[in-house]
């Protein structure tokens, strides 16, 4: 039976799949292809018509040249992987896994493992449309002689994302088409859901095309979102070494015992506190070797290698500078300190005295955050578009962490800079922002109880946090990340993260077909629309990942995954926030260097 | 039978060496191997069959391979860099209707939605794509259609009506449609631009059918016709 054509795709001249790829920006551009093919035969020549909205087509336009590898039909996977990931994201193939060699005679990136490498040179461009034909001169090929037997991936089998149980669905498929039970299934859809007239101009602008003020539009925010500086470390190995360590603090410092003898039991545990019976206490409770009182006492002590401080935000410069002097490594609890002249004297110290100091930041090491750096990488939910950040629980601060100028400020100062770093590592580095507040609720306290901000950059998102002392958020994630093609929740603590994906799982899609709408809307739930993402790691928070970091650094006589540099631009994201707060206006962000 | 390879080029006195038969490649002229008398003959032999794929090296005196009685291996197939799917351009004037093997096409834009063909100028249905203004469709062969691709790749329409043997139908606005293809497509040039002995037409779509019945099959590639 025949069907009328939708779209573009329907008319199947889409045909051999391959990689376009050249150099771009400070990356190796590579865009899917399905849609090349030759012009001459003497002299050869090729076409290719990569999407503007790619770093693609800037680095052809630039460089003048490029590489067509023909894929094999073996490489599907890594092929559906590569046109699914993130379209602005910078060096796409190492996301997907993709080996990229380079051609020294022509200076072209190729990649490896390919059926065969046309090595081109454009000699012409011809505008038509939302493309541009570029007509190329094959300067070389390059075949893998070993996969010459194989038959090249065609488009059909990478369009439509990774599929599973790709033989079972040929055969239904095969089975269908053959005894015409495809159109009678097809006829029974298009009654329950009348298709557009087969206007094939129109449906394919709409789902694809774009004209030139569109294509402006979205190349105004430019063809790589580069704003992300920060990765999420892979998760540290639980420590072997033996290694003498001392919590200093006796108050937060309780749970950094219980986090050290989580992330190692190997590691020697000390307690170090100002009040002797507290700290002897603490001692006892945690199981400590020993305890010490005054932090240069546990400086001192050549049975201890490094210290783990959860003191007042205003004395991490001092106890950072003193340990460092000692020749002692530092796990400083966050924020930094609570102004950037302190942050870096800290830093400078610890350079000096050729310790380490990191600084304890869980969302660094948070698995759900590493999980959905990788899924927004993948392309999961397309361009990330939002974050919310919602951290809120009543909380009434006392002592030390009610006086603003020990504490640093308020919520902002003790949570944002938390929420701040996992910004950084979901979305990027912010431009600007944009503070204010609701009525203070807790009056005993002189910094702020709640705030909330929102951060712009220019490469297209915004990010909104709410951060709350006086308020609960329930049953909510803490963070949201939203794109054009999905929604990820990250719930705190939990071993898992949800992906709410645009194009919905099987259920909802055959629900959505249910009529009446009343029976619909009853059988119709939304965790159908779900699709929830297990975590390896059985902590959901980054605590146990963050000492093991320390531990491992200490070991290992190396740098941290996250250098203090880090805490340090937190502190002063956070504070450019009190700016904003302060001002009642749109602040710039101290640009990184 | 009588199997004769030669390369004729009046054009060029290293003519391309590529079109050769792997055992004569490295020659410089070919016109070494055989008489000239003979290639001359056999180029313009009204029964020689020739390919229409490489009718344009025919037109421009240079001719691949001849092997009387017998189907001729194309230097769109041997010499193509670029492992393609194969169609058949559809052309239709008042007077005559043609179809002809290609591999050189594919997408062009979403918006506006068009793809685009190179067409040796030497060939019938440059003439005839001339002639009709610019009307053409491609019909997207499947595996199963190796012969069709061969027959009408093989031979040229200007001497057998190659559209007869094609089980060929009506589409929308009289183009001509063919049955058993994966999808075909009708088309109208919107500009087209010389380049070398090809003009490449850039066309836009105007509609399409695909056949529920072969859409469990894939392209035919040009590999399948080697």
């Amino acid at each position: 039976m025949h069907w009328p054509g939708r779209t573009i795709w329907d008319t199947r001249v889409q045909g051999v799949c391959g990689v376009l790829s050249a150099h771009g920006e400070n990356e190796t551009a590579l865009f899917v292809s399905a849609t090349f093919a030759q012009l001459t035969l003497d002299p050869p020549r090729v076409i290719v018509n990569p999407n503007r909205t790619y770093s693609i087509e800037p680095a052809i336009a630039k460089t003048r040249r490029f590489a067509i590898s023909v894929m094999p039909a073996s490489r599907q996977n890594e092929i559906v992987r590569l046109m699914a990931a993130r379209r602005r994201q910078p060096d796409r193939a190492q996301v997907v896994g993709l080996t990229i060699e380079e051609d020294v005679e022509h200076s072209i990136p190729f990649v490896g493992g390919a059926l065969r490498v046309l090595f081109c040179e454009v000699e012409d461009t011809v505008g038509a449309g939302d493309r541009r034909i570029y007509i190329a001169r094959i300067l070389g090929t390059r075949d893998t002689p070993e996969l010459q037997n194989q038959r090249p991936l065609l488009f059909s089998e990478v369009s439509g994302g990774p599929r599973r149980f790709i033989g079972l669905q040929k055969g239904v498929r095969t089975i269908l088409t053959r005894t015409g039970g495809l159109d009678y299934l097809k006829k029974g859809f298009h009654r329950l859901k009348p298709q557009a007239p087969p206007n094939i101009a129109l449906n394919t602008y709409e789902e694809g095309g774009a004209d030139e003020n569109e294509l402006a539009q979205i190349n105004s925010y430019g063809v790589l979102d580069t704003s992300r500086r920060l990765s999420p470390p892979n998760a540290p190995a639980p420590l072997t070494k033996d290694l003498g360590i001392c919590v200093v603090g006796t108050g937060w410092g309780s749970f950094h015992c219980n986090v050290l003898r989580q992330a190692s039991p190997n590691a020697r545990l000390y307690v170090c506190g100002r009040d002797p019976d507290k700290t002897a206490r603490l001692a006892r409770a945690v199981k400590a070797e020993d305890h010490f009182l005054g932090i240069e006492q546990a400086a001192a002590d050549p049975r201890v290698q490094g210290l783990i401080v959860a003191l007042p935000h205003d004395l991490h410069r001092h106890a950072a500078e003193m340990i460092a002097a000692a020749g002692k490594h530092a796990l400083v609890e966050k924020p930094i300190a609570t102004n950037l002249a302190d942050a870096d004297a800290m830093i400078e110290a610890a350079q000096r005295g050729g310790s380490i100091l990191m600084i304890a930041e869980d969302m660094h090491y948070r698995p759900a955050i590493a999980a959905a750096v990788k899924r927004i990488m993948a392309g999961d939910i397309g361009e990330p578009l939002y974050f919310f950040g919602h951290a809120a629980g009543i909380r009434r601060p006392r002592g030390w962490a009610a006086q603003s100028e020990r504490m640093g400020g308020g919520v902002l100062m003790d949570m944002g800079v938390h929420y701040v770093r996992a910004l950084r590592l979901l979305m990027g580095e912010p431009e600007t922002v944009l503070a204010s507040r609701a009525m203070q609720i807790d009056t005993k306290i002189s910094g702020e109880d709640s705030a909330q901000l929102i951060f712009s950059n220019s490469t297209g998102w915004d990010a909104h946090l709410v951060l709350s002392w006086s308020s609960l958020r329930g049953n909510l994630p803490d963070i949201t990340v939203a794109g054009d093609k999905g929604t990820l929740h990250l719930w705190p603590g939990a071993s898992f993260i949800d992906l709410y994906p645009v194009d919905p799982p099987l259920i909802p899609r055959m629900l959505s077909l249910v009529r009446p709408y009343s029976l619909q809307e009853k059988l119709m739930r939304p965790r159908f629309g779900r699709v929830r993402i297990k975590l390896a790691e059985k902590e959901g928070a980054g605590y146990v990942g963050e000492v093991r970091e320390f531990l491992a650094a200490v070991a290992e006589d190396r740098a941290p995954s996250s250098p203090p540099s880090d805490a340090r631009r937190d502190l002063e994201i956070v504070l450019s926030g009190y700016e904003a707060l302060a001002q009642g206006t749109r602040v710039q962000v101290p640009p990184l260097p | 039978m009588l199997a004769i390879v030669c390369q004729l080029s009046l054009c060029s006195k290293n003519p391309p060496t590529q079109y050769l038969p792997t055992e004569y490649r490295g020659h410089h002229s070919a016109q070494k191997l055989l008489p000239e008398g003979l290639l001359a003959d056999l180029a313009n032999s009204a029964d020689f069959v020739i390919p229409e794929f490489a009718e344009h090296l025919v037109r421009s005196r240079s001719v691949t391979e001849a092997t009387r009685g017998d189907r001729l291996t194309s230097p769109y197939i041997t010499a193509s860099q670029l492992p393609s799917i194969v169609g058949l351009v559809l052309v239709q004037t008042a007077h005559r209707a043609n179809a002809m093997t290609v591999s050189f096409f594919s997408e062009v834009a979403h918006h506006p939605t068009s793809l685009w063909v190179s067409i040796a100028k030497a060939s019938f249905t440059h003439s005839l794509l001339e002639e009709n203004g610019g009307r053409f469709s491609i019909a997207v062969l499947t595996q199963k259609q190796k012969e069709t691709a061969l027959q009408c790749g093989t031979q040229s329409g200007r001497d057998r009506d190659k559209c007869a043997a094609l089980d060929l139908y009506p589409g929308p606005e009289g183009y001509l449609f063919l049955n058993g293809a994966l999808a075909s497509t009708a088309c109208s040039v919107s500009q087209s631009v010389s380049i070398d002995d090809h003009t490449l037409f850039v066309a836009n779509i105007l509609s399409a059918e695909m056949d529920s019945r072969q859409s469990h099959l894939r392209q035919l590639l040009l590999s399948d016709l080697m």
